[in-house]
């Protein structure tokens, strides 16, 4: 279960820089979330890989709409309770394109680096 | 944009973290896990939530701005509790920033704006000159001229232009004098200004002669409306047609301030009756250059002189004046004062300082008084630095509210400045608060704000509750004692200086002129060109004779240029072989001149009707020609001659000295020469009234104007406002430098009074003490009188000592008593100690009327 305690904190991968920022877009693609699960959306598409401090989440949701990627209403939740739900808006969905076009690369460089059989080997 | 978006406010995130929370807990109370585990849980997961919330808070905000909002809406908080301490702070400032800024727009105007040329800086006037004879910026020939202009290397252009006086024909009235400036068509694209409207002539025009003129925008608004209907006008100069065909912007005003028409040099009348001479002694011309790119005016000079030398070893008519100097437009316009006005601003500056430390002497004072509430800032966590920056907030709400209404003072000041000010600083008219004032006035605030409150800042940082009881520590008084030690040093300073030049002031006042200037009027009158010399002498014996038998007057004369004269270039005494240089003035006079003047005759004879045009030419020298040309022998009898084409004169009579040329200048040799036998066109109408001058005035300008009303006539004044404005810029930097060293005094009186006053505030208990255990009321008073006058004292010595460092600033300034003068110093130290003991002695009063039972009480 999604707890976190700061002795986990060194052992756990940090996130990218950048990448909550992404993973938040991605999520929203399927439609609006509120805060709590959009949390959850992560974890459990990442099989818990990522475990996401929910207050840098609103953090990051905060810069999001400041940027006008996203933008906020307040709505009710399935089981009634008064959340704030969040959209993509054009501009946000730009954004994902063009950032997952830049994660690809980034990660397609990075994979051809840590991959040695597919570089020319060394005499 | 942040600015248009109404931003998020905390409540609404705290509101939604409330509901994440909740969500959370929702969602593992449906995986099991019991009511209170489930909402902890969430809590766990969320994280810090205030942390949370303060980065919400804290981000797009600078928090230093935040917090300096916050002690900005303390400062005002301050104010409103404080008022009058406030109001003195304000004020203090206002008055040393002020003045500061009034100096400064004057600065500014005159000498930071640059000239309204294009490229001004590479503009230049070239004079002849001959520094062994202190002959300067003498003005050169046409063949000179044309040598100049094409053996230099360092100019790009190079132009020649004069000045000259005509009449402006008034249809209906009687002419008007004017300046016109005779200038070739390359002087406006060398200057790089455009007419405003029309155009200006252009080198077929000159060369044909043509009578076209191009008007001052003064003329333009005055005589046109600022019509552009104006430009194909006529304007009737001297009785002849000339065309407007354009006007020059309002800020062009070269070669002087008060040309109202430019015409090509060659239209004038004169250019083909007397200008165009081949002679390279007829120097009557100016000349202008605009430098290469990339030469300097040192090259340029260089080049000059050896150009100089080279035609002073040809013609022999340059050995007069040899030399040739290059001066910078900039210099020539306004160098002459920029030294007074240098000196005014240092003067201001030192003023400014005074106010600051006074203000730093309030604010300890203050501080003190607010003891307990550093005291429990500081132990609720504010740090030394915060404590500071609040302190130093509330001086700069302070200063920048001082610099606000010094802004406001400044702005009467100016427009008193420039309306009575002294009328020959050039462009002073054009000072006026703008965009560079208001800088140099914030910036001269925030550093205001900062040189007086940083001590007190400092001190109020460490401030403790343990503390707050005993607040003046013995470095605190000794800071208090420097301050107020470099008060007075400050203020013996200023007003040493002050008192040099009301020295000065007063030294030219008690100089004897030579003449009574008393009582009387005078009025130039030109004939102008086109009568014949015995026309000419008719005209001014006929106007004196008339103005004499008018009631009121005692009696006239009439010589040319009664205030003015300048030296001939040389002379020649019968049975020397070489003429000597420079020559005497010469001047012309019809009527008693001498008797009207109030000049006496020392031996020898008046001009009689005998001497007229056929008989023996004959002069009457004053006493510095006898001394000058014949040492120790009697000039009376001896022959000289000053113009080549002229007879030889003979000395009939000697004068008594007059200080013509300004009471500063020490009387110069001169020739008086009887109108009969030299007539000349232009004279000064002098009159010697019986009462007062400008009773009789009217009568007189109306009596002149009866003989002949095509002629010009200037104004009538007496000769006391003339010589009073001789000395206008004198007084003006005098009452200046006076009035600030005035305010320093008193705010250095306040500043020792004040600290004096809180040293009996502060010892009153001991005062007690001391006065129950026998100390009398002499005891006291002497007691707090030893302990301010101290401070005084030694103030005052090193200001003697800075004074003596700095007045040798003042010495080009100065009349008559040397920048070290010892009455005025010791005067000085009087003053300032005698305003020190004045100031010290209310509290000192104060501190020996204490009863000792209350002071004993008071804890």
């Amino acid at each position: 279960m999604p707890t976190q305690s700061s002795n986990d904190d060194k052992e756990r991968a940090a996130l990218l820089q950048g990448t909550l920022d992404l993973l938040i877009l991605q999520t929203l693609v399927l439609g609006p979330r509120h805060g709590q699960g959009i949390a959850r959306s992560i974890q459990q598409q990442s099989e818990d890989v990522f475990l996401v401090d929910h207050g840098s989440l609103y953090l990051a949701l905060q810069r999001l709409e400041a940027k006008d990627w996203v933008k906020a209403e307040w709505g009710t939740s399935e089981n009634n309770r008064k959340a704030r739900f969040y959209q993509l808006t054009a501009k946000g969905r730009k954004q994902l394109t063009l950032k997952t076009g830049e994660w690809h690369r980034i990660v397609h460089a990075i994979a051809r680096i840590l991959t040695p059989a597919a570089e020319p080997e060394k005499g | 944009m942040f600015w248009r978006k109404k931003k998020r406010p905390l409540s609404d995130l705290s509101e939604e973290i409330e509901s994440h929370l909740a969500l959370e807990a929702d969602q593992l109370r449906e995986a099991g896990q019991g009511g209170n585990d489930a909402d902890s849980a969430a809590r766990r997961a969320f994280g810090n939530v205030t942390s949370v919330e303060e980065a919400f808070y804290e981000r797009g905000r600078w928090l230093w701005i935040d917090s300096i909002a916050r002690d900005v809406r303390q400062a005002f908080r301050l104010f409103r509790r404080r008022p009058a301490f406030s109001l003195v702070v304000i004020v203090t400032l206002a008055l040393g920033i002020g003045a500061n800024s009034t100096i400064f727009s004057v600065m500014n105007a005159v000498l930071l704006r640059p000239l309204p040329y294009r490229d001004p800086g590479r503009l230049a006037m070239l004079w002849q000159e001959n520094s062994a004879h202190e002959i300067r910026q003498g003005r050169v020939s046409l063949p000179n001229f044309e040598d100049w202009k094409s053996g230099n290397h360092s100019f790009e252009e190079l132009t020649f232009f004069g000045a000259q006086t005509f009449l402006l024909g008034n249809p209906g009235g009687p002419p008007e004098r004017m300046r016109s400036a005779r200038v070739s068509a390359d002087f406006f694209p060398l200057l790089g200004v455009e007419p405003v409207l029309g155009r200006v002539f252009g080198e077929e025009e000159e060369r044909r002669a043509e009578p076209v003129v191009v008007l001052s925008y003064r003329l333009w608004q005055r005589n046109f409306g600022g019509s552009p209907q104006a430009v194909g006008a006529d304007v009737l100069m001297d009785g002849r047609k000339s065309r407007v065909i354009g006007v020059m912007p309002e800020s062009f005003q070269y070669p002087f301030a008060d040309t109202q028409l430019w015409e090509p040099v060659t239209a004038h009348r004169y250019w083909t009756t007397r200008d165009h001479t081949g002679s390279r002694s007829f120097s009557i011309w100016f000349t202008l250059g605009r430098l290469r790119n990339g030469v300097g005016f040192d090259e340029a000079q260089a080049d000059m002189s050896r150009i100089a030398s080279r035609l002073a070893s040809i013609h022999p008519e340059n050995r007069e004046l040899p030399e040739i100097r290059v001066v910078p437009l900039r210099t020539q316009t306004t160098g002459s004062v920029e030294r007074p006005l240098a000196v005014l601003l240092g003067s201001v500056f030192l003023m400014l300082l005074i106010a600051c430390i006074n203000v730093a002497n309030l604010l300890l004072a203050s501080g003190s008084a607010r003891e307990r509430e550093f005291a429990v800032r500081r132990a609720l966590g504010a740090g030394r630095g915060r404590l500071a920056a609040l302190l130093l907030t509330e001086n700069l709400v302070l200063a920048l509210a001082g610099g606000l209404l010094g802004l406001g003072l400044a702005g009467v000041a100016l427009r008193g400045i420039v309306a009575y000010g002294p009328r020959d600083i050039p462009r002073l008219g054009e000072a006026r608060i703008d965009g560079t004032v208001l800088g140099f006035t914030f910036a001269l605030s925030v550093f205001t704000a900062i040189v007086s409150g940083l001590w007190p800042a400092f001190r109020t940082g460490g401030a403790t509750v343990a503390r707050s009881r005993h607040w003046f520590t013995a470095a605190d008084r000794r800071v208090r004692d420097l301050l107020v030690i470099g008060e007075f040093a400050i203020a013996l300073v200023l007003l040493a200086g002050a008192g040099l030049l009301v020295r000065s002031f007063a030294l030219l006042e008690r100089v004897d002129p030579g003449f009574r200037p008393d009582k009387l009027l005078i009025m130039r009158v030109d004939l102008h060109t086109g009568r014949t010399g015995e026309q000419q002498a008719a005209y001014f014996r006929d106007a004196v004779e008339r103005v004499r038998s008018l009631p009121g007057v005692s009696t006239a004369a009439a010589v040319t240029g009664f205030l003015r004269s300048d030296p001939e270039d040389s002379v020649l005494m019968e049975g020397r072989p070489a003429r000597q240089q420079p020559g005497p003035c010469a001047d012309v006079v019809s009527g008693p001149f001498l008797e009207t003047a109030g000049i006496p005759l020392k031996s020898g004879r008046l001009f009689n009707d005998d001497d007229r045009k056929g008989s023996t030419p004959v002069a009457i020298i004053n006493e510095a020609m006898a001394r000058t040309f014949w040492p120790g022998e009697n000039p009376m009898g001896k022959r000289f001659r000053i113009w080549a084409d002229q007879p030889w004169v003979e000395v009939i009579g000697i004068a008594g000295d007059m200080r013509r040329q300004g009471f500063e200048k020490q009387p110069a040799p001169q020739v008086f020469l009887p109108e009969e036998q030299r007539p000349d066109d232009m004279m000064d109408v002098i009159v010697r009234t019986s009462s007062d001058p400008m009773l009789t005035a009217a009568a007189v300008r109306k009596e002149i104007q009866s003989i002949d009303p095509t002629v010009a006539k200037f104004n009538v004044a007496t000769v006391g406002e003339q010589i009073a404005e001789q000395s206008e810029d004198r007084r003006f930097q005098t009452s200046l430098f006076g009035l600030f060293s005035l305010i320093a005094l008193t705010m250095s009186a306040i500043g020792i009074y004040g600290l004096m006053h809180f040293f009996v505030v502060e010892r009153t208990n001991e005062i007690g003490v001391r006065m129950a255990l026998g100390a009398r009321y002499a005891n006291v008073l002497g007691l707090v009188l030893k302990q301010g006058l101290t401070l005084a004292v030694v103030g005052t010595a090193v200001g003697v000592v800075a004074a003596l460092a700095l007045t040798h600033l003042l010495a080009s300034l100065l009349f008559g008593v040397s920048p070290t003068d010892p009455v005025t110093f010791v005067g000085t130290a009087l003053v300032l100690m005698a305003v020190a003991a004045l100031a010290c002695w209310v509290p000192a009063r104060r501190a020996a009327r204490v009863d000792p039972v209350l002071a004993l009480r008071r804890d």
